[in-house]
């Protein structure tokens, strides 16, 4: 790299940290030395450090622990040290058929969402500029409310008493209620609108990314005979399967973290590890065993996380694979060498020499797979120096010897291939369509329900008109009130804290060199990966131990390690198209880096960092599992104060609580898109930045961010 | 239409002339939803079997777009897509059997090159044993026989150009269309392709529609020349028709290194075959071809190439003042450019234009900055065009001269 030998001469002696950066734009600022760098980094890093790996550790330590067997005043034995929890938790079939709803949850879950996450981001990314640009965020939109608004819509809809019970039943189509509830369908349904929205970004980013380069493959397949949806499996299609891979893999670990969903929608043999994990804890009070548990619980995770980067690998290094069809071609054009007495000598062009010719294939590959190559011309012939009036011959031969099926005139066309095509679009167009209003119509049913004046929960009905008393309601009961006002001081503490290290360690990731560059990634991504029940019981674990337990600020803190990774991802992927070799000219210019940073790439930063820190807000205000392991009477969330309501009593309240959480949220994200809009369109974007359609607010870069790995 | 209008002098390789319509639109106009203004505006443009045509024009002249409505990627709005002598108008992409070549290659990376090139082929349904062959055979004919085996990533970006012509090739298209194909290659191997390219379409007497927005690269291989701007068709015809006449100011500016200078049509010169007239152009007086209707009178704009004017001496010139007429002018250099093979001068002239001035390299003086100067016409008839085309007037007016001089002189061949 040009970049690495510029280094040492700005700066003779470089720690071995300083290398600039690695990536498709140029190097930037020269290094400005190891302690700079872990400086950026270390708040991101403390974060990780004390709230993920130390709890880990901690929670190790605990499932080796005897249990307090019923002693309600100790959770443990202290200092104790037993195998009894993993191996009672591998042998007792209970467990067992824990373990396996859990990874069966997760497998058809991921397979869902990938067959309707795949369609819809083609769909998304081919629609025209505004619709594209909506149909995203809102499919982004039930990731982004309380998963406790959706799965309340979904209740809604399927229950037994549900509207799709019902609409079914006033139309005379059923006798009887479908069982449409508390089976895995319903659980499948609910987890799989809340997870969808990730592999969907992920997938429209892969696409977006490819671009041009895709659509014009897809075309020149089109114009080599391919119809659209054969050129579009063999061109888009093959090449987004590793992005798609990897939105796979998101899926899997969001689905096996499954906690809500199956306790909401589903019946106690649905019920998954996390699920599982809450009952040890607050119900059995046996730490060690939902220690244990929650670590075979990360163990599943990263099966079928590794299972997922398998594929994903595999997809990724396994260019060569040869359509079916053609094998043959390959093993004929392998079999040149063989022939050729030299073994091994495969694709090395001095042994190839000899036959390169056309004519030379065509005799060879006649003999080696039995092709009758009689009228074939002669190897010596085209030896022998006439080569070309041969080659002439040939033309001529190959031009006018037309391949009859070849000739797919103009005229060759069909009312048929009108009739497909007409007929796929408006299948794709109705799927995408249909699968936006389903996304949707949770949201909307509970919005709807929140506006009921009766007592019972429902909908409306249009004659008793719509009514706000159960927002009313929410207004005057000070429990509802606190955990708002609790819910709001968390977001702000899990924000102020994430935002500016996960922006810092943006900042100085790409400064490390290559292995510890992407070890240290890992490391700050990681909370993403671990399930919700599993960061829930270790905050309470230590916080336990440490005495903390209860404080104010613990599911703030928690929440700040959570959401930390998406601050990191999203001002990475900023940073990476911001074209920063605008700060080298400012620096050119005399500025000096930090004043280059401050004044030029900074203020192309804001948008990114809006949407970070809307991002985190919001992930804070929606997270439940996490809020309800630490909750105690003073530090209730409004998710965790729903939660039991959703389960046990249901009133309307709920839905107007869940409401509130949904319009804030909504509310938040159109400032944030006002804001970071007029924010892109001050500081234009960069000529070689890729086109995310005006979604300035970084959520599809992060999507990108992911497809890349 | 213009264009159309211009249908006697388009020359011999004009269609109606021989052979059939291979492939053209006709009428065309062509807007993409999301953009104000046509992409192309009732373009008609057709090309002969066997015909090397080279679209050519700015970026956003809609070059592109004809070639993807020929391809048919896009559909016209109005007017009729040709192919094979009738109308392919909604005929999908796949069923069109014509060959297209990409300036980002649009090699498939997952595919080794002898798949690549057998892609048509497999959608085609062809046999196997037809599959060899004719891959074969495709990649013999660009000299990539022996790198069937390889990824497109292990090729150098002259060789993917070469596959991605191999595999538009191996279909047997019936046209064959190039979308500025040579762009990303340096300069060298650009005009080994050239070369090569031409040679092929010689060889196999294919029908080639070829995109480029460099002019060297149309007037060196095209048969015929159709130059496009604003997404209007501005004149058709071989390379040298459109070069040495061109039919309005923009094609007269757009090609080489031309000076349009102002002038009223006089009187007709006396003898000459042609329409001639003499018009004072910057007080010279010189015999110009007029354009079509042109009276006595008019305001033209009267093309004087670079290469046809030469320097020389002021005292050398006044002294051989008196025979053939003074087709001289003095000026000031006011640029010199050192290209090579020639020396580019902006001059001064004394009423105020400022002329390009060409210098081959064996020309016998070399001029600073400053020197007073003769600017000598060495051809015989100027050519002239309307002034008014589709550009503002006073483009051609001294003054606005001096700034595109000054461009072409710090922009190198742009």
């Amino acid at each position: 790299m040009i970049a690495g030998q510029e280094a040492p001469v700005q700066r003779p002696a470089a720690s071995p940290l300083a290398r600039p950066l690695r990536l498709a734009l140029p190097p930037l600022r020269p290094p400005v030395g190891g302690t700079a760098t872990w400086a950026l980094l270390a708040p991101a890093l403390a974060l990780t450090v004390m709230l993920l790996i130390v709890p880990t550790l901690w929670l190790v330590r605990l499932s080796l622990l005897e249990s307090g067997a019923g002693d309600a005043a100790r959770f443990y034995v202290p200092s104790s040290f037993t195998l009894a929890q993993y191996r009672q938790v591998l042998t007792d079939p209970y467990f067992g058929a824990v373990v396996w709803s859990t990874v069966r949850l997760a497998l058809v879950t991921g397979a869902v969402c990938l067959a309707v996450a795949y369609p819809l981001a083609v769909w998304i990314t081919r629609a025209r500029r505004p619709v594209g640009g909506v149909a995203l965020w809102l499919v982004s939109l039930p990731k982004l409310t309380n998963a406790l608004v959706v799965l309340y819509g979904v209740l809604l809809l399927l229950g037994n008493a549900g509207l799709l019970n019902r609409a079914l039943l006033a139309l005379g189509v059923i006798r009887t209620p479908l069982p449409l509830f508390a089976n895995l369908f319903a659980v499948v349904t609910g987890e799989v609108l809340l997870v969808v929205p990730y592999p969907v970004m992920m997938v429209a980013g892969a696409l977006w990314a490819g671009g041009r380069e895709l659509r014009e493959m897809e075309e020149a397949a089109r114009g080599l005979g391919a119809s659209p949806l054969r050129a579009f499996l063999e061109t888009t299609f093959r090449l987004t399967l590793p992005g798609a891979a990897l939105a796979l893999l998101v899926t899997l670990v969001w689905a096996a973290g499954a906690f809500a969903a199956p306790l909401v929608l589903g019946n106690p043999a649905l019920y998954t590890a996390a699920v599982e994990i809450h009952t040890q804890t607050f119900e059995r009070l046996n730490w060690p065993l939902a220690a244990a548990l929650a670590i075979v619980h990360l163990a599943i995770v990263a099966a079928l996380a590794a299972a997922a980067l398998t594929l994903h690998g595999r997809r990724a290094t396994r260019r060569r694979t040869s359509p079916p069809a053609l094998s043959g071609l390959s093993q004929v054009q392998r079999a040149k060498p063989a022939l050729s007495t030299a073994e091994g000598c495969n694709g090395r062009p001095e042994l190839v020499e000899g036959m390169q010719s056309a004519h030379n294939w065509g005799v060879r590959d006649g003999s080696t797979i039995g092709t009758s190559s009689g009228t074939r011309t002669p190897l010596s012939r085209e030896r022998n120096g006439v080569r070309a009036a041969a080659a002439e011959a040939v033309d001529r031969r190959v031009w006018d010897r037309t391949l009859l099926r070849m000739s797919v005139a103009a005229r060759g066309w069909s009312f048929r291939d009108r009739m497909t095509g007409w007929f796929g679009r408006s299948m794709f167009h109705a799927f995408a369509l249909l699968t936006l209003a389903v996304l949707l119509c949770p949201l909307v049913f509970s919005l709807l329900v929140s506006l009921t004046p009766e007592e019972t929960i429902g909908l409306p009905a249009p004659e008793r008109g719509l009514s706000l008393r159960w927002y009313v309601a929410l207004g005057r009961d000070p429990l509802w009130l606190r955990a708002f006002a609790h819910s709001l001081l968390t977001a702000a503490v899990a924000t102020g804290l994430a935002v500016p290290a996960g922006a810092l360690a943006a900042a100085g990731i790409d400064r490390l060199p290559d292995g510890a560059r992407r070890g240290v990634t890992l490391l700050l991504i990681a909370p993403l990966f671990v399930p919700g029940a599993v960061l829930g019981l270790q905050a309470l674990a230590l916080s336990y131990r440490l005495g903390l337990w209860g404080t104010p600020y613990s599911t703030g803190l928690a929440h700040a390690m959570w959401t930390a990774p998406l601050a990191f991802l999203v001002v990475r992927a900023a940073l990476r198209v911001t074209d920063r070799r605008l700060e080298e000219v400012a620096r050119g210019l005399g500025a000096p880096p930090v004043a280059a940073f401050c004044l030029i790439t900074l203020p192309r930063l804001w948008p990114a960092l809006a949407a970070a820190a809307f991002l985190c807000a919001v992930m804070s205000l929606n997270e439940l599992p996490m809020a309800l392991f630490l909750a105690t009477a003073s530090n209730r969330t409004l998710p965790t104060l729903i939660w039991p309501q959703l389960r046990y009593n249901l009133t309307p309240i709920v839905a107007a609580a869940s409401s509130v959480l949904l319009l804030l949220t909504i509310a938040g994200l159109l400032v944030a898109a006002v804001l970071a809009g007029r924010l892109v369109r001050r500081s234009e974007r960069p000529a070689g930045a890729p086109d995310t359609r005006g979604d300035a607010t970084g959520i599809p870069s992060a999507g990108v961010l992911y497809a890349h790995g | 239409m213009r264009a159309a209008a211009a249908a006697p002098e388009s020359g011999p390789a004009a269609p109606g002339g021989h052979g059939n319509v291979a492939a053209g639109l006709r009428g065309v106009t062509m807007r993409y939803p999301s953009q104000a203004e046509p992409a192309l505006r009732h373009v008609t443009l057709e090309v002969a079997e066997g015909e090397f045509v080279c679209l050519l024009g700015p970026s956003g002249s809609g070059k592109t777009t004809a070639l993807r409505l020929i391809a048919g990627h896009e559909q016209p709005q109005s007017g009729t897509v040709v192919l094979g002598g009738c109308s392919a108008n909604g005929v999908p992409a796949h069923r069109r059997n014509v060959g297209m070549v990409y300036q980002s290659h649009a090699l498939f990376p997952h595919l080794t090159v002898a798949h690549n090139v057998a892609f048509g082929l497999r959608m085609r349904g062809v046999a196997r044993a037809a599959q060899y062959e004719r891959v074969a055979w495709a990649l013999d004919l660009v000299r990539l026989g022996q790198a069937g085996e390889r990824y497109p990533d292990e090729l150098s970006g002259g060789q993917q150009q070469r596959v991605a012509l191999a595999r538009a090739l191996a279909i047997e298209p019936s046209v064959l269309l190039l979308d500025e194909p040579f762009a990303n290659l340096d300069r060298h191997l650009r005009d080994d392709m050239r070369l090569e390219l031409k040679a092929l379409q010689r060889r196999l007497g294919i029908t080639t529609i070829f995109v480029t927005h460099d002019q060297e690269e149309a007037l060196a291989l095209a048969d015929r020349i159709a130059i496009l701007s604003g997404g209007r068709l501005e004149q058709t015809g071989p390379p040298e028709l459109v070069y040495h006449r061109p039919q309005n100011a923009f094609v007269a500016r757009f090609l080489g290194e031309m000076n349009l200078l102002p002038a009223a049509l006089g009187q007709p010169v006396p003898g000459s075959g042609e329409d001639l007239r003499l018009a004072l152009v910057a007080r010279v007086p010189l015999a110009v071809r007029p354009p079509s209707g042109a009276r006595r009178g008019d305001i033209v704009a009267v093309c004087l190439r670079g290469e046809h004017l030469r320097l020389a001496p002021l005292s050398e010139v006044s002294l051989g003042a008196g025979e053939g007429g003074a087709r001289h002018w003095s000026g000031t250099i006011e640029l010199a450019t050192y290209r090579g093979a020639a020396t580019h001068y902006a001059v001064t002239l004394e009423g105020g234009h400022t002329v390009r001035v060409v210098e081959p390299a064996a020309a016998p003086a070399r001029w600073r900055v400053g020197d007073r100067v003769a600017v000598v016409w060495i051809a015989g008839v100027a050519h002239s065009v309307w002034p008014n085309g589709d550009t503002p007037r006073d483009v051609i007016v001294a003054g606005r001269q001096r700034s595109t001089a000054g461009e072409a002189g710090a922009g190198g061949a742009a």
